[in-house]
């Protein structure tokens, strides 16, 4: 695997993670469900990986880079599977609707068992790490890389917003009923 | 205060972008680390687990 066609990859997976965060967003103002506090802590976790991959992206494939997309889906994967356990058993109740069968934490422990699977695999290539330098330019060249890393900064800085409406600047309420900053700052007009 | 872990992600991204990334990956784990005490905050709370 060439070092660009590696970058080309990443990008797509960046944009795949960006995807599953704007789905999150979609679902959250069209249906106007608030995401709860451990649903928070999973967009957390693909921001999380986004960083391990943005590295790829600004400056080559390395193992290192790889490593930390494999410890914050590790992160993100644990923070689904509690949710999932939290729910498993049976008249435990849900949270959210379903998405083709299936709930939020469910589809984000399948995502992030997915971004497990791609870096492994990814892993296997080392002609990847060939001629990668400090002094390659940002991006090595690649706009799509380019659009990738952008794209999650801006979903990483909506989710920052967003959450801060919804929590306030202390603990999020859960589960969360209205946007907590908006109604203090109404109750304080 | 989960919306301060998007920032500190943010923040590790910039740092990365402008080739910091030693102070990136410092900031990157110091970030995990508040993200785990919030998951273990979040996933024993009684309001969590009663259902």
């Amino acid at each position: 695997m060439t070092p660009e066609l590696s970058r080309t990859l990443n990008a797509i997976g960046m944009l795949a993670v960006s995807l599953v965060l704007a789905l999150a967003f979609f679902y959250q103002l069209v249906l106007y469900e608030l995401p709860c506090p451990l649903c928070l802590l999973q967009r957390v976790g693909f921001v999380a990986v986004g960083v391990g991959l943005g590295l790829n992206l600004l400056y080559g494939a390395r193992p290192q880079h790889y490593a930390i997309v494999l410890i914050a889906a590790l992160y993100g994967g644990s923070v689904s599977i509690r949710q999932i356990l939290l729910h498993i058993v049976p008249g435990t109740g849900h949270y959210g609707s379903p998405v083709l069968g299936l709930h939020y934490y469910t589809w984000a422990g399948i995502a992030f068992f997915l971004v497990l699977l791609g870096t492994s695999i990814m892993l296997l290539f080392e002609r990847q790490y060939v001629g990668s330098s400090d002094h390659e330019p940002r991006f090595g060249g690649n706009t799509l890389a380019k659009i990738a890393f952008f794209v999650m900064l801006a979903l990483a800085v909506l989710n920052a917003g967003s959450t801060l409406l919804e929590c306030g600047p202390g603990i999020c309420a859960d589960p969360p009923t209205s946007y907590k900053l908006i109604d203090e700052l109404d109750a304080g007009n | 205060m989960i919306a301060l872990l998007f920032v500190l992600f943010i923040a590790t991204m910039g740092l990365n972008y402008f080739n910091i990334t030693k102070a990136g990956n410092a900031l990157f784990f110091v970030t995990l680390a508040i993200c785990i005490y919030w998951l273990k905050f979040h996933a024993t709370t009684p309001l969590t687990i009663q259902l």
